[in-house]
C-alpha cells in the first residue's frame, strides 16, 4: 500500500514538474508594457497596451474612442467594428483576416483576448483609419496623431487624415512617392520617356497624368478630387492659391533638395520608417564612396554641364547633381565659382573653358527628339578648343543619364547617380 | 554589324583560353569548329561561336558581368587593347551562359542588353574603334545590368 502511494505521489510530482515546463500561451506571456499617446495624450484603459512579439496591441474600445471613431462589438461572432469617417475596420478575435471597408486584409497577428478585453494591433488599426502612427523606441511609445500640420515654404497645412488620393506636381516627388510605396492618383508627366520615367513607370500604373511640372492642368487636378497636393515653390508659387482651393497643398522649398522632400513626403504619408531607412543607407553609401575614393580624386573639381537646343551650354553650380557632389566632398571649378552664378550660360565656343574641371559630366538631353542639340554638342566637343580642356585631355569627360542625373531629382534617382559614380571613379 | 560580330567571334575564339571561364578542355575545339559556319547561320545566332562561360547561377553571372564592365572601362581608358579584347570575350561568354534565363525573366531588358553587347563587340572588333563609343556603351551596359540584377 505504501509502495502504491509512493508511486502515485512520485507520478503526481513528475506530472506537475512537466506541467511547469510547458510555456504559458496566454497573451501576456511575452507581453511588454508600452505607452500609447493619441494627439499627445496618454491612452488610458482598463487593460494596458502591450507589445507581443514586436507588435503593439491596444484595447479596441479605448483606441477607437481616443481617435474619434465609433465602435461596435458582436459577442456572437467576436467581431469588433471600428468606424472613423469613411473608413471601417472589422477585426475578429483570433483571426488574422480583417476587413477594411469590406475588403479582406491580412494581419501579421490576430487580435487578442486579455482578461476579457479585446486587444487589437495598433498600427494596423491606426493606419487603416487614416491616423499617423509613429513608434518612438527610446520611450517605448506609440504616438498616434489624428491630424498633422505640415510646415512648408508657403505656410502650413493641416491634414485631417493620412492622404489616400495624392496629386504630385514635380518629378522628384513622383520618384519619392514610388519609394514610399504611395501611388498618386495623379502626377505630372516626365520631361522625356512620357508618361513617366522608365525606372519608376511600372509602379505608376493607373496614375493619371496632369501636364508637365511647369504647367500642371488645374482642371484635371480638380477632377481627381485629391486629398493632398504636393507642389514645389519654384514651379507652383504662382498657382498656390488655386491649388489650395482644390485640396490641402504642401509646397516644398527646393525641388532639387531630395532629402528634404523625402522627409516632408514621409511625414505626410506616415512613411517615416521607410524614409529613415533610406536615408541611413544613403549616408552609409556616401561614407563608403568617400572612403574608397583615391586621394587623387578627393576634392576634385567637378563640372556639371549640358548643351542647350539654342546653341549654348550651361554649367551647374546648383541643383540636384551639384548638391550630391558637394555632399561627396567634391569642389566646384574655380572659373565657375568666379562668375557668382548658380546656372552659368556659356553662349559661345570661345567661352568653353568655363565648362572645364577635373571631371566633366554632361547630361545633355534631346528634348525635341530631332537630334539638333546632339549636333550642337558634337560640334563643340569635336572642336580644338574643347579638346584642349583639362578634363578632356585626361579622358575625364563623361556623358551621363539625363533622367537620373537631372530630370528626375528624386531619392531613387540620387541612389542611381551615386552608383554611377562608382563606375566613373573606378571604385568597387 | 553582324559581319563585324562574326569577326569578333573569330578573334574571341583565338583569344579565349580555358581560364576565360568554363574550364572545359574542349572549349577551344568547339569554338574553332564553329568558325566554319556560314554567314547565314551566323546571322541567325549572333553569339554562335562563343563558348558559354561557367557560371553557378544567373545572379553570379550578372555580378561577373558587372565586374567585367567596370574593368573594361578602365582598360579602354588605359588603351590596353589586349585587355579590352579579353574582357569583351569574357563578357560574351558570360552573356551566352545566362541569356536564356534573362530572356525568361525580362524580355525587354534581354533585348536591350543583347543589343548593347553586340554593338560593343562590333566596336571592339573594329579597326576604327572609338574610346568614346566604347565608354558610352559600357556605361549603358552598367546601368542595364544594375536594373537586371533586381530581377534575380
Amino acid at each position: 500500500m505504501v509502495t502504491v502511494q509512493k508511486r502515485f505521489v512520485s507520478l503526481f510530482v513528475c506530472f506537475a514538474l512537466l506541467l511547469s515546463l510547458v510555456p504559458s500561451f496566454t497573451a501576456t506571456a511575452a507581453a511588454k508594457a508600452v505607452n500609447v499617446t493619441v494627439d499627445g495624450k496618454k491612452l488610458t484603459a482598463n487593460v494596458s497596451p502591450q507589445t507581443v512579439n514586436g507588435r503593439t496591441f491596444v484595447p479596441y474600445r479605448a483606441i477607437a474612442e481616443a481617435i474619434g471613431a465609433t465602435v461596435k462589438f458582436d459577442s456572437k461572432t467576436n467581431r469588433a467594428t471600428i468606424t472613423k469617417g469613411k473608413q471601417t475596420v472589422e477585426l475578429t478575435v483570433g483571426s488574422k483576416t480583417a476587413k477594411i471597408n469590406g475588403s479582406s486584409a491580412k494581419l501579421d497577428a490576430a487580435p487578442l483576448n486579455v482578461k476579457g478585453t479585446l486587444l487589437v494591433p495598433l498600427r494596423f488599426v491606426g493606419e487603416s483609419l487614416g491616423v499617423w502612427v509613429t513608434w518612438k523606441a527610446s520611450t517605448s511609445t506609440a504616438a498616434l496623431e489624428t491630424k498633422k500640420t505640415i510646415k512648408h515654404s508657403l505656410g502650413s497645412t493641416t491634414l485631417n487624415s493620412v492622404p489616400k488620393r495624392a496629386v504630385v506636381l514635380f518629378n522628384g516627388a513622383v520618384d519619392i512617392s514610388v519609394l514610399l510605396e504611395v501611388k498618386p492618383v495623379g502626377a505630372v508627366e516626365s520631361y522625356i520617356q512620357q508618361p513617366f520615367y522608365e525606372y519608376i513607370r511600372p509602379k505608376l500604373k493607373g496614375t493619371k497624368t496632369l501636364g508637365d511640372e511647369t504647367q500642371p492642368n488645374l482642371e484635371a487636378i480638380a477632377a481627381l478630387k485629391p486629398d493632398v497636393i504636393i507642389a514645389t515653390k519654384v514651379r507652383h508659387e504662382k498657382i498656390h492659391a488655386q491649388l489650395k482651393s482644390i485640396a490641402p497643398t504642401i509646397v516644398t522649398e527646393d525641388l532639387s533638395d531630395w532629402q528634404d522632400n523625402l522627409q516632408i513626403q514621409a511625414q505626410i504619408f506616415n512613411k517615416e520608417e521607410i524614409a529613415a531607412e533610406f536615408l541611413a543607407e544613403w549616408k552609409a553609401k556616401v561614407a563608403d564612396f568617400k572612403r574608397k575614393l583615391p586621394a587623387k580624386d578627393k576634392g576634385a573639381a567637378i563640372s556639371i554641364i549640358r548643351f542647350n537646343p539654342d546653341g549654348s551650354a550651361r554649367a551647374y553650380n546648383a541643383g540636384f547633381a551639384y548638391k550630391i557632389f558637394k555632399e561627396l566632398g567634391f569642389s566646384t571649378p574655380k572659373q565657375q565659382l568666379a562668375t557668382g552664378q548658380e546656372f552659368i550660360t556659356v553662349s559661345s565656343l570661345e567661352q568653353v573653358s568655363l565648362l572645364d574641371g577635373d571631371y566633366i559630366f554632361d547630361f545633355t538631353t534631346d528634348w525635341d527628339g530631332d537630334g539638333a542639340v546632339l549636333q550642337h554638342q558634337k560640334k563643340w566637343t569635336t572642336s580644338d578648343l574643347w579638346k584642349n580642356l583639362n578634363a578632356v585631355k585626361k579622358d575625364k569627360y563623361y556623358k551621363v543619364n539625363s533622367v537620373t542625373w537631372n530630370l528626375s531629382g528624386g531619392a531613387m534617382a540620387a541612389d542611381l547617380l551615386l552608383d554611377d559614380l562608382y563606375f566613373h571613379f573606378d571604385l568597387e | 554589324m553582324l559581319l563585324l560580330l562574326a569577326s569578333f567571334t573569330l578573334f574571341a575564339a583565338a583569344g579565349c583560353s580555358n581560364g576565360a571561364g568554363n574550364g572545359d578542355s574542349g572549349s577551344g575545339n568547339s569554338v574553332s569548329a564553329n568558325v566554319s559556319q556560314t554567314s547565314s547561320e551566323v546571322q541567325q545566332d549572333p553569339w554562335s561561336g562563343v563558348t558559354p562561360a561557367t557560371i553557378s547561377d544567373t545572379k553570379s553571372g550578372i555580378e561577373s558581368l558587372q565586374s567585367a564592365v567596370k574593368e573594361f572601362k578602365q582598360a579602354v581608358e588605359a588603351e590596353q587593347t589586349e585587355e579590352i579584347k579579353k574582357l569583351a570575350a569574357e563578357m560574351a561568354g558570360v552573356w551566352v551562359a545566362m541569356q536564356a534565363d534573362v530572356k525568361s525573366a525580362n524580355g525587354s531588358l534581354h533585348e536591350t542588353i543583347d543589343g548593347e553587347l553586340q554593338r560593343l563587340m562590333a566596336e571592339v572588333a573594329s579597326d576604327k574603334r572609338s574610346k568614346d563609343v566604347l565608354i558610352e556603351l559600357d556605361y549603358s551596359l552598367y546601368q542595364h545590368l544594375r536594373d537586371l540584377k533586381q530581377h534575380f
